[in-house]
């Protein structure tokens, strides 16, 4: 069931909530979604936010997501809010880099729904992106999880060349890449991202209010 | 700088990347991650699990083209890579070729495992070039191969320049007598090479010959496995000789070969002699009584064997009292394998004598013998004296309570005993009476196999109350008695004690189908009351 933003609106006339207290979320396209405090508890980016401003009706602006991607997500976690409360566990993730050095996270326990609702974005429109840099930005562990999980699954078992093809990446120029018998220092220039300054470092901290 | 697409794949930042790559096995990141383009490759290079990835185990990974050229292409550029197992996979379409090729430049690898790929004479003569040059690979492992006199002839051609390696695995190949000769002109020029497997060949007398007369030089070598070659008194003269004169080899393997009574006899002259060797193992001869008093009057003489190893080798009592003697004087043997011979009650009589004044033995298996209820008095009478003793393995013999009741009395008082194999005798809750009754003040035993005996409820009762004491016994082995749920239940009560140490393996007892339900329960209760889990503590 491929819901749109605009069935998500619906959700406006759900008063039927734990708490009662719902709260209006807005995307950097003007879009307001009504969200309850189930949905609220599973980002902590929301959390916070609702949390620092107690704005009451004042929607909360969340400019790095668009309406298309911020609806869906709304769904994620409106399917989500009764879950069993995640292991704390997983909140060490980014706190031990030396865990899990032997053993590869599991990729193949994602559960049916949400393996249909991550099939609605795609690598060629970009939305597979969008949804997984929406999450890492909303604190949503679960989304950003599935996200990550199903882009480690498109890439197992592909040549290098084929995993260009698919994400559409243009290979350093033959000669010049990092493979090259004379590889030398001055290629960096070439990279065309400014995370570079990340990639040296040891694992950073995710920052919600990067970007 | 070049205009270029990029992909929204690129634009993730760092922290996103590192958790799909947390997702992904080591060889996927290697071959599907690294070399997409430049920015992966910085992001793989600084990930805490790529740095410390020094394993790439491939084994049994139904190798294609494909992976072959990412291993090509990315190995000239790993640099924390010291191990590759690529073993049992098929070898089409010359893969191994291109993959020993791609690793000629190589300067990490320490370790190449390419066991069991029908490797041949093309690979082999692949492999020496990459001897010839490289000067980092120590460990070389080619076992269950083709590889026949030809293919040997490259590798020891390269051996006999190479200072590097230090271990080749050559077992279950084809090498035969010229092959071996090539290997032998090269250990006389080798100095690095200390550990040669070469069982399971095709090797005759006269290959031993060579290889006996290369090792009198040779100077490094330290272990030589020549399990399965069947050679007989011929080869057996040989080693003999060659160890009047080696001074380096401290573990010979002569398992599963044609060694006979006068074959040993001359093996027996070289170790008297010898000063160096440790560890021999002659396990599947056919040393019997007479080749046993040879070796007996050798291990009178000899000072340095510490582990012996002379098990199926049809020896009866006569040559169990040779050994027995021998160990009253000999003061280097602890590890002394005698399992599957025929060694009766009157060889126990004798080992049990030996036991009272052997000052040096740590480790006695006289499993799968012919030894009854008054034998394993003898032995249990010998240990009463005796202080370095820590394992006794009586597996599969027909000692009874008599038995065990003298044993008890040892355990009283012994400091030495952590292993007492028991298992497939003859002792009931008579017995375990006596024994449970010992537990209680015994505090150095850690492993008591009680399975496949007579025990029933009443034994199960015993042993439980002894455990109520008891905080050294950590195995306990019950398999394959005649316990109901009555005595699981004992058992179940006093593991309920946290303090107790104790792990108990129940499976196979007479519990009926009707209190399965019950038994499971308290086994979930219980985690050291394992009813279903198979207690394999050798």
């Amino acid at each position: 069931m491929a819901t749109t933003a605009e069935a998500s609106n619906t959700t406006t006339g759900n008063t039927e909530t734990a708490t009662g207290k719902m709260i209006k979320i807005q995307s950097n396209d003007g879009q307001i979604f009504e969200v309850d405090q189930g949905v609220v508890e599973q980002s902590s980016t929301i959390k916070t936010l609702s949390d620092l401003m107690d704005v009451g009706d004042v929607p909360i602006p969340l400019p790095n997501v668009k309406a298309s991607i911020l609806g869906p997500i709304v769904d994620f976690c409106n399917h989500h809010k009764n879950d069993q409360k995640p292991e704390p566990i997983d909140e060490d993730d980014d706190d031990d880099p030396n865990k899990d050095i032997y053993e590869p996270k599991r990729s193949d326990d994602i559960c049916e729904w949400d393996l249909n609702f991550i099939k609605q974005f795609t690598v060629p429109e970009g939305t597979l992106f969008d949804i997984i840099m929406a999450a890492n930005y909303l604190g949503i562990k679960t989304l950003l999880a599935v996200g990550c999980k199903t882009i480690a699954n498109m890439v197992r078992g592909k040549s290098s060349t084929e995993v260009r093809e698919m994400f559409n990446i243009s290979y350093d120029p033959p000669g010049e890449g990092i493979n090259a018998p004379n590889a030398i220092e001055g290629q960096a220039g070439t990279v065309p991202t400014t995370q570079d300054a990340n990639a040296t470092g040891p694992s950073p901290q995710p920052d919600p209010m990067n970007q | 700088m070049t205009e270029k697409v990029h992909s929204p794949l690129l634009t993730l930042p760092v922290e996103i990347v590192y958790r799909i790559l947390d997702n992904l096995d080591e060889f996927t990141i290697l071959c599907s991650v690294r070399d997409v383009c430049h920015r992966f490759n910085l992001i793989t290079d600084t990930s805490n699990r790529y740095q410390l990835f020094t394993t790439l185990d491939l084994s049994n990974y139904q190798l294609q083209d494909h992976h072959i050229q990412c291993l090509v292409k990315t190995l000239p550029n790993t640099t924390t890579l010291t191990t590759i197992n690529i073993g049992s996979n098929t070898n089409q379409d010359g893969l191994i070729v291109k993959l020993i090729n791609a690793l000629k430049n190589n300067k990490t690898l320490t370790t190449l495992d390419i066991n069991c790929n029908s490797i041949k004479d093309q690979e082999a003569q692949d492999l020496a070039i990459l001897l010839d040059n490289n000067k980092v690979l120590t460990t070389l492992k080619l076992g269950q191969n083709e590889i026949d006199d030809l293919a040997v002839k490259y590798i020891a051609d390269a051996l006999s320049k190479n200072t590097t390696l230090a271990t080749l695995d050559l077992s279950h190949n084809q090498i035969q007598d010229q092959g071996v000769q090539c290997l032998s002109d090269a250990l006389i020029k080798n100095n690095t090479l200390t550990t040669l497997d070469l069982s399971y060949n095709n090797i005759q007398d006269d290959g031993i010959e060579q290889l006996a007369d290369a090792l009198k030089i040779n100077h490094a070598l330290t272990m030589l496995d020549l399990t399965g070659i069947q050679f007989g008194e011929i080869g057996a003269k040989q080693l003999g000789n060659m160890l009047l004169y080696n001074k380096t080899l401290t573990l010979l393997n002569l398992g599963s070969n044609n060694i006979d009574s006068q074959g040993i006899l001359y093996l027996a002259n070289g170790l008297k002699d010898n000063k160096t060797l440790i560890n021999l193992d002659l396990n599947k001869n056919q040393i019997e009584d007479e080749g046993a008093k040879y070796l007996a009057d050798a291990l009178i003489i000899n000072t340095t064997l510490e582990i012996l190893n002379l098990s199926e080798n049809g020896m009866e009592y006569q040559g169990a009292q040779y050994l027995a003697n021998a160990l009253e004087k000999n003061s280097s043997l602890r590890i002394f394998d005698l399992a599957r011979n025929g060694i009766t009650d009157i060889g126990a009589e004798h080992f049990g004598r030996a036991l009272s004044s052997n000052k040096t033995l740590t480790s006695l298996d006289l499993s799968n013998n012919e030894i009854n209820d008054q034998g394993g008095q003898y032995l249990a009478s010998g240990l009463i004296n005796n202080k370095t003793l820590d394992s006794l393995n009586l597996h599969t013999n027909s000692i009874g309570d008599q038995s065990a009741h003298k044993l008890s009395v040892v355990l009283i008082t012994n400091k030495t005993l952590t292993t007492i194999d028991f298992n497939n005798n003859k002792i009931t809750d008579n017995g375990i009476e006596h024994l449970a009754d010992s537990l209680t003040k015994n505090t150095t035993l850690t492993i008591l196999d009680l399975g496949m005996n007579q025990i029933r409820d009443q034994g199960a009762e015993y042993l439980a109350n002894a455990l109520q004491t008891n905080r050294t016994l950590t195995i306990l082995n019950l398999q394959y008695n005649e316990i109901t749920e009555i005595g699981a239940g004992y058992l179940a009560v006093v593991l309920s004690d946290y303090s107790t140490i104790v792990t108990i393996y129940l499976r196979w007892n007479n519990f009926g189908e009707e209190k399965r339900e019950k038994l499971m329960k308290l086994a979930n209760e219980n985690e050291r009351l394992k009813l279903t889990d198979v207690c394999c503590w050798n």
